[in-house]
């Protein structure tokens, strides 16, 4: 049975032709998932809700563009890790710009007033390996990051992650040796200048 | 690094497999370097799991709504307030409009733009003479008639 004619595949039918109430379904399915995602990457509880308001807006805006190729997870997935690091490279810039504008010293004032939960990465181990691991996906590109999450951090088995990308198993598994190498290498940069790589 | 790597690294990362890698590994200095750091970065990304079941805030759904129905009105509206082309395109055809219609206007004869029948002796023929003439509503409505006529 293809994707398109499952129970899933009729709501995304039925959301694709501006059926208000299956896209509310789609929601109600997804949206502590997506939560979990978004928690796991960023660790601003404050911006969880905002992000996920941006992902599901995504998913009502570009859901005719959805082809059925992948899960409607696999895809609505992708859109929130996207937009976690998309979320996180903004906050990035918008410190930089903050900092720009203050002297050193006032930069230094400034970290040691932030939240806890900032300053956590060098207290908290797990908080400092969630840390690192972000900056190092941020350099990968998302196929790639999309790739290593659904691997490691939801599981997945290199068959399963062909079956949902429609690639073949051969090529699945050249994508993630690619991408492992690439982390390997930005994390020996990041080790050698640990202020100038993230 | 060695092919036997990029072939069997998944299986020997989750640990269902890759005993032709794990031989290899043995031999080679140059692989299990690598391998060793590959495997040290995938045990990082379990940091990536939310600890704890992530509770949606009440509500969400509704807020999420409100807001998708927000910016489809504001899409709708920035059709007209945002493109400064389409404004721009849009008075220019009013005004080729307007040209266009006072164009007309001005080269048709004058006998077709003013009937003859409104002048003077037409309205005051028009009236029934039969009708009797000391009757105070019909002398107004002449005189009214007239008069707009002036105007
Ligand atoms: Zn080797």
């Amino acid at each position: 049975m293809d994707y398109q004619s499952t129970e899933e595949g009729a709501l995304v039918s039925r959301a694709q032709s501006g059926d208000d109430d299956a896209f509310q379904e789609i929601v109600q399915k997804y949206q502590s998932k997506v939560f979990s995602i978004i928690h796991g990457i960023v660790r601003q509880r404050n911006d969880v809700e905002d992000i996920a308001q941006q992902v599901f807006s995504k998913v009502y805006f570009s859901i005719r563009n959805f082809d059925y190729r992948s899960s409607l997870i696999t895809w609505i997935y992708k859109i929130t890790v996207n937009e976690c690091f998309d979320y996180l490279r903004k906050k990035k810039v918008r410190k930089l710009v903050y900092e720009s504008d203050l002297s050193e010293d006032e930069v230094r004032r400034v970290e040691n007033t932030e939240p806890a939960t900032d300053r956590a990465p060098r207290t908290d181990v797990r908080l400092a390996g969630q840390d690192y691991i972000v900056k190092l996906l941020a350099k990968v590109s998302e196929e790639e990051r999309n790739l290593l999450m659904l691997k490691e951090v939801e599981g997945y088995s290199v068959e399963e992650l062909a079956q949902m990308t429609s690639l073949n198993e051969n090529t699945i598994k050249v994508k993630l040796f690619r991408a492992r190498q690439k982390l390997v290498k930005a994390a020996q940069r990041l080790d050698r200048s640990p202020g100038t790589v993230a | 690094m060695h092919r036997i790597v990029e072939k069997e690294l998944e299986d020997y990362l989750s640990g269902r497999g890759g005993r032709e890698l794990t031989s290899h590994l043995t031999n080679c200095e140059q692989c299990r370097g690598e391998v060793a750091e590959m495997q040290t970065l995938s045990g990082l990304f379990g940091d990536l799991r939310a600890v704890e079941p992530v509770a949606v805030p009440l509500g969400f759904s509704n807020r999420l709504m409100l807001n998708i129905n927000d910016r489809k009105s504001k899409s709708f509206l920035s059709i007209f307030a945002v493109d400064p082309g389409f404004t721009r395109k849009l008075a220019l055809a009013s005004l080729l409009c307007l040209a266009a219609c006072g164009g007309y206007l001005a080269t048709q004869p004058v006998d077709s733009v003013a009937p003859s029948d409104h002048t003077p002796e037409a309205v005051m023929a028009s009236h029934d003479v039969s009708a009797p003439s000391d009757d105070p509503q019909h002398m107004d409505g002449m005189l009214v008639t007239l008069a707009s006529y002036h105007q």
